[in-house]
């Protein structure tokens, strides 16, 4: 036994999230320096990659679309990852999906959304260029970029990384930002740290549970943050149509070393069938995923870390 | 009578100091245990399975689609 749980809620990037360290006592002050260290950090990454800030640099960059705008370097780390992502997923998660995104309703904070119906987007192209030189990045013209798909999970790990770098002897750290987790590090009890994947026909009730003693878990789906007549349409964009994705479960989660690389490879898979999803894992052997479907059994593909002992 | 008010108001004042203690370190949300569930697992070879997986454990976290924020 280590020491105890502390852990801090608060609300970022338009959903509920929490921090928490592994302390010796609960009045340990490496502890607050780390929690207070990890809501800045979030802070900055939601004034650096939010698209519903007009000040922050990522609405910059979009509204000098084709000229080179100096950035945060959050805002260029971010979009390297997500370029990365993009190659990774053969396009299936593309960050320059915001002109389709916006045209089907998704263009306000989600708690300011009303039930208006899709816009027709006419010669919407993924795959938009986006470059990137030391501190300066351009998008190309008539494009714009969303990070919705990368930007939590990007922002957990630069706060686990913030966490410890305020607190040198910090012994474990997590973060969750609306559910996607990044941890790292040791528990109050010494075992893994235990994530349970929320059920989407049941949120009050775990699918499973999973130990993992570093790295992100992410979950992507259309079960949540549904819009436009009738709460019919989703977030999920298929980059191939532009359009609300109709392939795809109700869910995916997926754990990764890296906890941006799961929330962009989860964005990725939400728009893909079984078997291509059981085809993306093969190729990245370490990665695991839980597949729900609309219909039927979830199904758990690649190196997914089920709590030891559970599976019988 | 002065002595009397002063302990009123130190166990008053320290209720304040326990009770800000405990909302600061008040758990985050209820934390959805794992109640038996059945997966397909499926292994390298192709071959699948079915799990009944669950755990007692309580989880540090859960994920989840990112919901919106409650008002």
């Amino acid at each position: 036994m280590i020491g105890r749980l502390i852990q801090r809620p608060f609300r970022a990037m338009g959903t509920s999230c929490a921090v928490a360290v592994t302390a010796r006592s609960a009045s340990d002050p490496g502890a607050e320096r780390a929690l207070a260290a990890a809501r800045d950090e979030v802070e900055a990454c939601e004034q650096a990659l939010s698209r519903f800030r007009p000040d922050s640099d990522l609405s910059r960059l979009n509204e000098a679309a084709g000229d080179w705008v100096r950035v945060d370097s959050r805002l260029v780390d971010a979009l390297a990852a997500a370029l990365r992502a993009r190659e990774d997923t053969d396009g299936r998660f593309d960050p320059t999906i915001l002109p389709a995104l916006v045209a089907a309703g998704y263009d306000r904070t989600f708690d300011e959304l009303d039930e208006r119906p899709p816009r027709p987007i006419d010669g919407f192209r993924a795959g938009a260029f986006v470059e990137l030189d030391g501190s300066y990045a351009r998008v190309e013209s008539g494009a714009a970029v969303d990070l919705g798909g990368i930007g939590k999970g990007f922002s957990a790990s630069r706060a686990l990384f913030a966490m410890h770098w305020a607190w040198g002897g910090l012994p474990g750290a997590l973060v969750d930002l609306g559910g996607d987790v990044a941890l790292a590090g040791e528990t109050p009890d010494g075992g893994p740290w235990r994530v349970a994947i929320a059920d989407p026909r049941d949120p009050e009730s775990a699918l499973a549970t999973l130990a993992l003693d570093a790295g992100g878990v992410a979950t992507s789906g259309r079960d949540r943050r549904r819009f436009g007549p009738g709460r019919s349409l989703h977030h999920l964009i298929d980059p191939a149509t532009g359009e609300p994705a109709v392939a795809g479960p109700l869910t995916v989660t997926v754990v990764a070393p890296d906890p941006a690389d799961a929330e962009a490879h989860a964005t990725a898979l939400a728009v893909s069938p079984l078997h291509e999803v059981d085809t993306h894992l093969g190729r990245f052997p370490h990665l695991g995923a839980l597949y729900v479907p609309e219909d039927g059994e979830p199904v758990a593909l690649g190196e997914l870390p089920l709590l030891a002992g559970a599976a019988r | 009578m002065r002595r009397v008010w002063a302990t009123v108001v130190g166990v008053w004042a320290l209720l304040a100091v326990v009770a800000a203690i405990a909302w600061s370190n008040r758990p985050v949300s209820p934390l959805p245990r794992a109640t038996p569930t059945v997966l397909v697992v499926k292994g390298k070879n192709g071959k699948q399975q079915l799990v009944v997986v669950g755990s007692q454990a309580p989880a540090h976290a859960t994920t989840q689609t990112s919901p919106a924020p409650p008002a």
